[in-house]
């Protein structure tokens, strides 16, 4: 296009007057307001599209005359408002009281605020109030009924379990993001199921589920009361609820999830010693199965804080794509352990150390070890006198993996029969086959049967060159091999070979700590070749 | 395949069917016709304002195909325009303008996209009276109507 007059930006069209503004910032356009009068009214309504003062000196400036009078003029283009300031729209302005058809709810009118009918996001900040305002939450309860559009909510201010409920039944019908910062106490429940069918984001940051309704007591699995929701929650894409869901997390969320869609891609949210909300119950994280979301990871944080064998068992059988199973501190009953079997197919980190694990036996780590072709670390070691795994356990059957890196293990080999040192031989070819292992820890303290006492563990590897060490000859890149607390025979001989053999082992532990005190010639070859080994 | 496109002061320009398919008005004119040597009439760009809009599709003719996403926030897109892209647009504002305009008509998001971004770093960071003088406008306010309206938004003036 040729013009004959130069082309003025504000006469640009508009989409393409968009395009530059939105390389602009507010700051810029405070500039641009001031050029002349044609891009004073172009841009003075992109200039008003954000409210947000966050800090006292801009505060300071809003409430002068002429910014008020700006703001009564131009307060319809505010399609973001971030309230954060009480003074913001409290000026000495005349007010009204009003009573309206909601029993026992008293709307206060301040001018101001109802000038604010176009907005698309509002954000309320805690207010910095000289007098508490016990009404405060009502005027908010105005701004959003004013303003049918909202379709973001942003809440970090104290609010009546009733007035948010009410705000988002009856007035956002196009609520797409709610951002519930604030510790709020209500009915969880009801907050869910009224929010509109567009929604797209949820977030509960801090809620404590209270429905008066209910009795004390738990609610059961048997005490299924899930009505089936008239809305369908089709759009939603993220949900996170963290606080205290009193127990209830199923009654609370399993009528909400059963109205998603596969559309809803990200839960999360714990709390109240309940672990995860979402993947710390079997039947919800079924339902998430079913819309696409499945939790890979099962660590201790995930559980509530008394999970017991038999719902452990549940949720471990509730999907067969764990790819870490994380149990620490947990301990692992004999029904969870047969879920851990079935379901490792996907396993690549077992890691069950809890000192005294019941049910998780030998049978089971060789089983897993037997199934997961993708295993890279099991740890196991700190199970008791009855729970390891011994030489007959490995050797039962070939491994299924040859990617392990990490093996923290207890394993028990009979000394005093004839075939020990055939026996433990095989058992070190089938760990020199893992070429991957880069950290590798055997033995561990038992309880002695007959005195009850905690000491080495003596029906265990010899590490010597006659039981076989050499068949370590492989794992050229192990790193670190910790045999201390058992009663090996490793000597000079031994830790020759492995300076010749292993050449990337930087730690070494277990040469010092033995049930013998080591002898004169070992600490001799320490000291001189490898301090840092003990 | 090439494609003759006339300006609106009666030049033709002949280029390759995929220089000309940048634009996608012309794409969709060209699909519409068919297979065809007559001339596609650009009625509203000029001559010189389509021979660099030309220069801007033929550098940039292997560039993949920008999709259109709707959730795409303009604000987190990368800010950075390319050595050859700004020394394209160093040129007068008339024609910064013009260019800005015939991306527009002839849908070509990526040139409409530079052409932006170039005027609104020529805004960024300038006073009013920088502003004007950049922009060879008169200033018909009043100085206490200038002052009135500072004052109304300094508010927003802090980031």
């Amino acid at each position: 296009m040729s013009f004959l007059t130069p082309i003025a930006l504000p006469s640009l069209p508009t989409e393409v007057l968009e395009i530059i503004l939105t390389h602009l910032s507010q700051p810029d356009l405070t500039q641009c307001v001031r050029v002349s009068h044609a891009w004073n009214k172009a841009l003075v309504p992109y200039l008003w599209r954000t409210l947000a003062i966050h800090s006292r000196h801009s505060l300071k400036r809003f409430i002068t005359n002429e910014a008020q009078q700006a703001l009564r003029r131009n307060a319809t283009f505010v399609r973001e408002l971030h309230l954060v300031h009480k003074a913001l729209y409290d000026k000495s302005l005349p007010c009204r009281k009003t009573l309206i058809s909601d029993p026992g709810v008293m709307l206060l009118e301040v001018y101001t605020i109802s000038l604010f009918t176009n907005l698309r996001a509002l954000e309320l900040e805690p207010v910095r109030l000289v007098r508490p305002n016990p009404e405060f939450d009502l005027e908010i309860f105005a701004l959003v009924r004013q303003n049918p559009h909202l379709r973001r909510l942003l809440v970090n201010v104290k609010m009546d379990p009733k007035t948010l409920i009410n705000l988002v039944t009856k007035h956002t019908p196009h609520l797409g993001d709610l951002d519930l910062v604030v510790s709020w106490r209500g009915d969880v429940k009801a907050l869910l199921d009224c929010l509109p069918e567009c929604i797209r984001t949820v977030r509960l940051r801090n809620v404590v589920h209270d429905a008066p309704s209910n009795a004390q007591g738990k609610t059961s699995d048997a005490s299924d009361a899930s009505t089936t929701l008239a809305r369908h929650h089709h759009a939603l894409e993220s949900l996170h609820v963290a606080g205290n869901l009193a127990g209830k997390q199923e009654e609370v969320l399993v009528p909400f999830l059963e109205s998603c869609s596969p559309k809803l891609k990200s839960v999360g949210g714990t709390g109240g010693g309940m672990g995860s909300y979402f993947f710390g119950n079997a039947r919800i994280a079924k339902i998430l199965s079913n819309l696409g979301i499945v939790c890979k990871e099962l660590s201790q944080y995930t559980l509530p804080n008394n999970v017991s064998d038999a719902d452990l068992a549940e949720l471990i059988a509730a999907n067969s794509e764990w790819t870490n199973i994380e149990l620490y501190t947990r301990q692992v009953g004999p029904q969870a352990a047969a879920a851990i079997v079935e379901c490792c197919e996907h396993l690549e980190a077992l890691d069950i150390m809890h000192n005294g694990a019941r049910g998780l036996s030998g049978f089971h780590l060789q089983a897993v070890l037997g199934k997961a072709t993708k295993l890279r670390s099991l740890q196991a070691h700190w199970l008791l006198n009855t729970d390891k795994i011994t030489a007959m356990n490995i050797l039962s059957s070939q491994w299924a993996t040859t990617s392990l890196e990490h093996m923290d293990l207890k394993i028990e080999v009979q000394r005093a029969i004839q075939a020990s040192r055939s026996v433990q031989r095989q058992v070190l070819r089938r760990l020199g086959q893992q070429k991957k292992l880069r950290k590798l820890v055997i033995g561990g303290m038992t309880t002695d049967l007959a005195t009850g006492e905690f000491v080495h563990q003596r029906d265990c590897l010899e590490m010597t060159l006659e039981s076989g060490i050499d068949e370590l000859v492989d794992l050229k890149n192990l790193e670190v091999l910790d045999i201390h607390h058992m009663d090996h025979r490793a000597g000079v001989p031994e830790l020759e070979w492995m300076v010749a053999n292993l050449p990337r082992l930087q730690i070494l532990i277990g040469m010092l700590d033995t049930l013998r005190p080591p002898s004169d010639e070992v600490r001799e070859w320490l000291s001189t070749h490898r301090p840092s080994w003990r | 395949m090439p494609v003759t496109l006339t300006s609106l002061d009666d030049v033709k320009f002949t280029v390759d069917k995929d220089v000309a398919e940048r634009s996608i008005l012309i794409k969709n004119m060209i699909e519409d016709v068919g297979e065809s040597d007559s001339p596609i009439p650009l009625p509203n760009v000029s001559s010189a304002v389509l021979k660099k809009v030309i220069e801007y599709c033929e550098h940039h003719r292997n560039d993949p195909v920008q999709v259109q996403d709707e959730t795409d926030d303009p604000r987190k897109r990368s800010n950075d325009i390319e050595e050859w892209d700004m020394k394209f647009m160093a040129v007068d504002q008339e024609m910064l303008f013009e260019i800005i305009l015939a991306a527009n008509y002839l849908d070509i998001k990526p040139l409409l996209d530079v052409g932006c971004k170039t005027v609104a770093n020529i805004i960024k960071g300038k006073t009013p009276e920088e502003i004007r003088k950049t922009f060879n406008i008169v200033n018909d306010f009043t100085p206490e109507e200038e002052a009135q309206i500072k004052k109304e938004n300094e508010w927003a003036e802090d980031r």
